[in-house]
């Protein structure tokens, strides 16, 4: 009885997200995407001056590589150890954003991938391009239902890959205190991105070109599995004061969350989302449909409370 | 304590952009090895080979460092129609790169001063403190009949030195285009105070400072 309950409330709800015909306006997410066009917008516009404008002109241009906070990581142990200086094509600009993603991180959970980077944001693109290419051609569609009921088999592959982006946090920053140099650049897709214009092949290139593929079939690949500045954000957000809250008695179990969520958590069945691999975007309770099913939360970050 | 989404959303900006603006009202804060934290564009430094950048050009290095842009371009082979304004870093060659021209230039300028390992030092102090340092270094290093060689106009000389080492009152005053302030002042003070560059002024009156040594 209380199921048929549930069902006609989480009816009613859903009624709420359609208003005469129109999809219920979700203003986080219209902040949300407005930041992230804002910040890819201003690294396009830095990207491309640099390369207009280039290095040997009076004018001083700023690469956009200075406004990379994983640069802050890799920098920090020459940074601290030898009294302010940094590896090559770090700044001190990158060090503080590494601060402001970890304080962000500390406060927000992992707010700075799922609110401001833009390369999440790209993939975040081209998903969305997929998801219109699905409701364009409906043979398309159910390909790619094929598929991800293909890739439900190996949900254990998935657990394991999500480690790989804590062993490339190691490396890179294991090796650029090492040896004095940024080891992770030639690999790193977002540097590859940014230097595009330079034609030159390097690994990160082709890391990047696996990255745009594989975000046709998977939300935030690099995100889930190898980007080393989620890693530490995640360990930082661990101890977040701020998680999603889900109400057993409001929630419908309808699963809408789960199939939202970039990240591919599963929010459906957990009380608290505290995971580490959270990166705050708020898809999940924007997507909604029972009201105060799904909330945020300030409390305590080990109780839940 | 339950959040409204939008309300985290806007806590979300002001806490990461806020804290960039708070670095940057604090003075730390810089995007590029050629500017200081102040905006203040990093130039090499007459006497102080370690204060040469792989993206200074050519030109930068013969005019600070007195010496004519053939003999660079000879003494390591480059092709003599090399444009001056190209950066040091993109002829970068068996035999030449940033390291090897500031060998070559701390021999020649003064055969008794060892270059140091370069580095990518913090833009903030890299103008003041390695010239400083390199002050302090030839202290210990160089014989005093030397010492006069390496003296280098910083962020923290003042006008009482420049005359000092030997600069006339009325070279300074030209150079500065005003009446010889109080001698005490620092000179970067008295010329920020003013809304002079710096930077212009120093290399100015370094070139004096040379052509006394």
């Amino acid at each position: 009885m209380s199921y048929q309950n549930s069902q006609m409330s989480a009816q009613t709800d859903r009624k709420k997200i359609h208003v005469f015909g129109k999809k219920k306006v979700i203003w986080h997410q219209i902040i949300r995407r407005s930041v992230q066009v804002a910040v890819l917008g201003f690294i396009g516009f830095l990207a491309i001056q640099h390369v207009v404008v280039g290095e040997n002109g009076p004018a001083i241009t700023a690469s956009p590589e200075a406004f990379c906070p994983f640069g802050g990581l890799e920098t920090l142990y020459k940074f601290m150890a030898e009294g302010g200086t940094f590896v090559s094509h770090t700044h001190l600009s990158n060090v503080v954003l590494l601060i402001a993603v970890l304080l962000s991180a500390f406060l927000l959970r992992s707010s700075f991938c799922g609110w401001i980077c833009p390369f999440g944001f790209i993939q975040d693109l081209i998903s969305n391009f997929r998801n219109l290419m699905r409701k364009v051609f409906p043979a398309l569609n159910r390909t790619m239902l094929r598929i991800n009921m293909l890739g439900a088999r190996f949900s254990t592959i998935d657990r394991i890959l999500r480690y790989i982006k804590y062993l490339v946090l190691v490396w890179a920053i294991g090796g650029s205190a090492y040896f004095g140099t940024m080891v992770f650049r030639d690999y790193d897709p977002w540097a590859a991105l940014l230097n595009i214009a330079e034609f030159s092949f390097t690994p990160g290139v082709v890391i990047l070109t696996i990255i745009v593929i594989s975000s046709f079939f998977i939300d935030r690949p690099w995100c889930r599995y190898a980007c080393p500045l989620g890693a530490v954000s995640g360990i930082v957000a661990k101890i977040s004061p701020t998680y999603l809250m889900r109400d057993r008695n409001t929630c419908t179990s309808c699963k809408i969350c789960t199939k939202t969520c970039p990240m591919g958590l599963e929010i459906h069945s957990a009380n608290t989302i505290k995971n580490a691999d959270c990166i705050g975007c708020l898809e999940c309770v924007g997507a909604c449909p029972s009201e105060g099913a799904l909330v945020v939360k300030i409390g305590s970050p080990f109780t839940g409370k | 304590m339950r959040i409204n989404p939008i309300l985290f959303g806007v806590l979300v900006v002001i806490v990461f952009f806020g804290s960039i603006l708070g670095f940057q009202a604090a003075g730390i804060w810089s995007i590029s090895g050629k500017v200081s934290a102040n905006g203040e564009a990093i130039q090499p430094i007459a006497g102080d080979v370690n204060s040469i950048k792989g993206w200074m050009t050519l030109e930068q290095i013969s005019t600070t460092f007195n010496v004519p842009m053939e003999e660079i371009l000879q003494n390591f082979g480059l092709p003599s129609n090399t444009p001056p304004t190209t950066a040091i870093k993109d002829l970068e060659s068996e035999s030449f790169d940033t390291t090897a021209l500031k060998t070559w230039l701390g021999q020649k300028n003064n055969p008794a001063v060892p270059t140091t390992k370069e580095d990518n030092s913090n833009p903030i102090s890299s103008s003041e403190e390695t010239a400083t340092s390199t002050i302090d270094e030839t202290t210990q290093l160089v014989p005093a009949d030397q010492s006069s060689s390496n003296r280098t106009i910083t962020g923290k000389t003042t006008f009482q030195e420049l005359l000092d080492w030997g600069i006339p009152k009325e070279k300074i005053e030209k150079i500065i285009e005003a009446e010889l302030p109080e001698r005490s002042l620092v000179i970067k003070d008295y010329l920020t105070s003013r809304g002079v560059e710096f930077s212009t002024i120093k290399n100015q009156l370094q070139t004096e400072l040379n052509k006394i040594k």
